[in-house]
């Protein structure tokens, strides 16, 4: 019987999420890896418990979206509009397709007809700040970026393969990387950001994220003003998992390595 | 039998070129539909409510006029008022009609176009490309 798309509890999440098809051939070029399905359901569920996100009324945005398993947990809790970002084609065809086999208006063959509006969008998550006409159009951002562990000399001593594949306007630095997409995440947001970091650089990101929500402005009807924390925003860490990279990337480690991730949480708090 | 399910103009409005060196607004994009369908999504008053304050509402009636002008549904969509109404979350017709404009009318085929520089981003299984060269970065 097809899986139930719309979940009641924690245990219904999970197992819609590691169901989730992830990537045949991860582009090593984009440090791909699919958020697993136990992580992000634990993730979004307990986001869920946390604020009462992913209502009907809210507007969800996932940078670097992958195959879909975030975008299916924020549309299978509810979630009104889910718009998913991702640079790369094949991606971006795989999270259709999933989102599709799942969340269909008019899907004929369940007897259950969930419907669920969402969108994909191809587009560099770093560039993307300065592509959208407002900021805070989002209630929420999701993300799982790229770690950005690796230089650019690195990536270029992969040469003649990168070479090849590289396209046009893509960038090979993925220095900082992670940093970029949660700055994206921040300006997107009118409410909520949910970043995954590995646990080694929160302390890190933390600082950064406080840097750009203090440059975010609070507009009130005359006054732009900086923002403050504990008053205008939060940004805590709150949650410590296990994560585990496959040996699918060839310059990657030879068996597979778990690895300490962190949530970061921001929030808007007016 | 699936139903394509994008792109909204939800997304549509929210899209700009100005990524693009030189553009200074890059805004609304111009909507060149080659395929298009409406899609049964529920009417849902709380979300329109809701994301109308952050939408740019001259983008969502220049979107709906460049599609009407194509001439590329059976019916075309319900005519917009020019501004929101002030009333517009206890108006009922008003929401129906922004609804199916933006959650119902799906792209699937076409290309957004700069207004600036013509520059294009092809639109294809309903999902809009807007990458840039390096070279065109601003």
């Amino acid at each position: 019987a097809p899986v139930q798309p719309l979940v009641r509890n924690r245990k219904q999440l999970e197992s819609l999420l590691q169901q989730v098809p992830t990537f045949a051939n991860p582009q090593s070029r984009w440090e791909q890896y699919a958020t697993p399905g136990e992580v992000a359901a634990s993730w979004l569920y307990d986001a869920k418990m946390r604020w009462n996100c992913f209502t009907a009324e809210q507007s969800v945005l996932d940078l670097g979206c992958g195959p879909g398993a975030l975008m299916t947990g924020c549309l299978a809790l509810g979630s009104g509009y889910v718009c998913g970002v991702d640079i790369d084609s094949d991606s971006l065809d795989l999270c259709r397709s999933n989102l599709m086999e799942l969340f269909s208006p008019g899907n004929d063959d369940d007897d259950n007809d969930v419907s669920a509006n969402w969108d994909l969008l191809q587009a560099d998550v770093t560039r993307l700040s300065a592509g959208l006409v407002h900021q805070r159009q989002f209630d929420v951002v999701v993300t799982n970026p790229p770690f950005g562990t690796y230089s650019d000399a690195k990536l270029s001593h992969k040469s003649n393969s990168n070479r090849r594949n590289k396209k046009a306007g893509q960038s090979t630095s993925s220095k900082g990387i992670d940093i970029a997409f949660l700055e994206a995440g921040i300006a997107a947001s009118c409410g909520l950001v949910f970043s995954l970091h590995k646990t080694a650089t929160m302390p890190f990101v933390m600082h950064r994220a406080r840097q750009a929500c203090a440059r975010k402005l609070m507009s009130s009807d005359d006054v732009a003003s900086a923002m403050v924390e504990g008053r205008d925003y939060s940004v805590s860490q709150v949650a410590n998992l296990r994560y585990n990279l496959n040996r699918s990337y060839n310059h990657h480690l030879k068996e597979s390595k778990d690895i300490e991730v962190s949530i970061l949480e921001v929030a808007f708090l007016r | 039998i699936f139903k394509i399910s994008n792109m909204k103009l939800i997304l549509h409005n929210m899209l700009t070129s100005a990524m693009i060196k030189g553009v200074k607004k890059g805004y609304p994009l111009l909507l060149r539909a080659t395929k298009v369908e409406l899609q049964p999504v529920e009417f849902d008053a709380g979300f329109v409510v809701h994301m109308l304050p952050r939408l740019d509402w001259s983008g969502v009636t220049a979107a709906v006029q460049c599609l009407n002008q194509l001439d590329l549904l059976q019916d075309p969509l319900p005519e917009l008022p020019p501004t929101v109404p002030d009333d517009y979350a206890n108006n009922e017709d008003f929401l129906r009609k922004a609804h199916i404009a933006l959650m119902q009318l799906d792209v699937i085929e076409g290309c957004l176009v700069c207004p600036e520089t013509g520059r294009e981003f092809p639109i294809a299984k309903g999902i809009p490309n807007m990458l840039i060269n390096d070279n065109e970065a601003a």
